[in-house]
């Protein structure tokens, strides 16, 4: 009965499992597991699900500030370019978020969930360029912020993992901080290089920011 | 019919989504005015990148943006099932990323072209509906992949037939939306490469479901599709 069904085209596509696909199950000696039990705790894992999201906010947002500096009364062309890369980065973050998990075995099939994806401070105009990269800043420690409490949920009691609190440590806190070190940075070169001529400034560097 | 009700409908959807600044006389008028006036402020008022008939396209415009960011997200969430270590289909995890890749990329483009007219991003901006439904299969996957590249193609389509339209709205100037710029960005940057993908994809699916609907060299064949896609 099913294979006359099959014989419709449309079959490839509606009824995969029986007719095009193998499906994990189907192996008669079980599929290997990447996680050992030593290792992987489920609340570790849950933890570095839920800063997928987070990241991809992140990137929402920057894609926002970058949009901003894009208009056509604004045109600060160097701002632009800077927060969409930090758009493209966060984005990027989110994926090795997902491709950390299924290193270490994650099997977990709606990694996205299914909540609307919002800029995660949710703001689309800006003053200028300072106040923008002030809002970038504390973008950036609120994911900071919430990578340490991710390490806190990892390095917990008889569960720890410390490959992925070692992982958070030191490759994503330590990317963080050299951004918060980098957007201080400017904010406060722009700051008091602006006062009292603040368009000129503003043009200046991001006709800096253009070339760095 | 049909058109029209797509239309209609992307045109009320998306309403909350643009806002874009008034037009007031002219730019050479606005400046003298302002520049004559005591203050250091300046508003652009009609100095602006509006013209033509883009006014009239910013909806479904951001509409299309949005699809396709939230297509891009759609296609990362379904692409990681395949990388699991239970799964490990690899070639088919790379070839449905690199399509959410494509459409990050996309979406980036449409919004950089809005505010290249003249748009601006609302309050508004969010991506909604992304996930996938179950989709675990390998050729699934690439159904689906085709089903997305062929929904978007249609939308854009009916973006470019909007941009198209001549109709002159006398007493709302702001409903006109000829402007052949913007059918000539849609085709060049958007309809070009969906041709091509659409039929690499379905030429891809259609190997691929001959191998696997046959008994004897499906799980073979899937691995070594998957190997090939893989390369590729
Ligand atoms: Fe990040």
């Amino acid at each position: 009965m099913l294979r006359t069904t099959c014989l419709l085209l449309v079959c490839a596509i509606s009824v995969t499992h029986q007719s095009c696909s193998i499906g994990p199950q189907a192996d008669p000696h079980g599929r290997a597991q990447a996680e050992d039990q030593h290792n992987y705790h489920e609340a570790c894992v849950e933890g570095l699900r839920s800063q997928i999201r987070k990241e991809f906010e992140a990137s929402l947002q920057y894609l926002l500030m970058g949009a901003y500096f894009a208009q056509d009364d604004v045109n600060l062309a160097g701002f632009t370019k800077m927060f969409f890369e930090h758009a493209d980065e966060e984005r990027g973050h989110g994926i090795q978020f997902i491709e950390y998990l299924r290193h270490r075995g994650d099997e977990e099939i709606n990694l996205l969930g299914s909540d609307p994806i919002l800029p995660i401070l949710g703001k689309n105009t800006w003053a200028d360029g300072e106040e923008a990269l002030r809002d970038a800043l504390e973008m950036e420690k609120i994911v900071s912020g919430s990578i340490k409490k991710l390490i806190d949920v990892c390095d917990n009691d008889a569960k720890q993992d410390y490959h992925a609190a070692d992982w958070l440590t030191g490759t994503f806190l330590e990317e963080q901080f050299q951004g918060q070190r980098h957007l201080a940075g400017l904010i406060n070169s722009l700051s008091t290089f602006r006062r009292d001529h603040e368009h000129l400034a503003d043009w200046m560097f991001s006709n800096n920011l253009l070339s760095a | 019919m049909g058109g029209h009700v797509v239309i209609g409908l992307i045109g009320i959807l998306a309403l909350a989504h643009g806002t874009i600044a008034e037009d007031l006389g002219t730019c050479n008028a606005h400046v003298t005015q302002s520049c004559s006036e005591i203050g250091s402020e300046w508003n652009a008022g009609p100095c602006n990148a509006l013209f033509g008939g883009f006014r009239g396209n910013s909806n479904s415009l951001h509409q299309l943006m949005v699809t396709q960011f939230q297509d891009s997200f759609k296609l990362l969430a379904m692409g990681s099932y395949f990388s699991s270590d239970e799964v490990n289909r690899l070639g088919i995890h790379k070839t449905v990323v690199a399509q959410s890749d494509k459409h990050w990329s996309n979406g980036k483009a449409l919004m950089e072209y809005i505010l290249k007219r003249g748009g601006r991003m609302g309050t508004q901006f969010k991506v909604s509906d992304v996930t996938m439904d179950n989709v675990k299969g390998e050729v699934e996957a690439l159904g689906a992949t085709l089903d997305i590249l062929k929904k978007g193609a249609e939308r854009t389509n009916a973006a470019y037939r909007h941009a198209l339209n001549k109709k002159m709205h006398y007493d709302d100037p702001g409903q006109d939306s000829f402007d052949p710029a913007l059918a000539h960005f849609l085709e060049e940057e958007f309809l070009a490469s969906y041709t091509s993908e659409i039929r690499e994809t379905v030429g891809q699916l259609n190997l691929l479901a001959k191998i696997a609907r046959d008994d004897k060299t499906r799980a073979m064949g899937l691995h070594l599709f998957d190997q090939h896609l893989l390369k590729a």
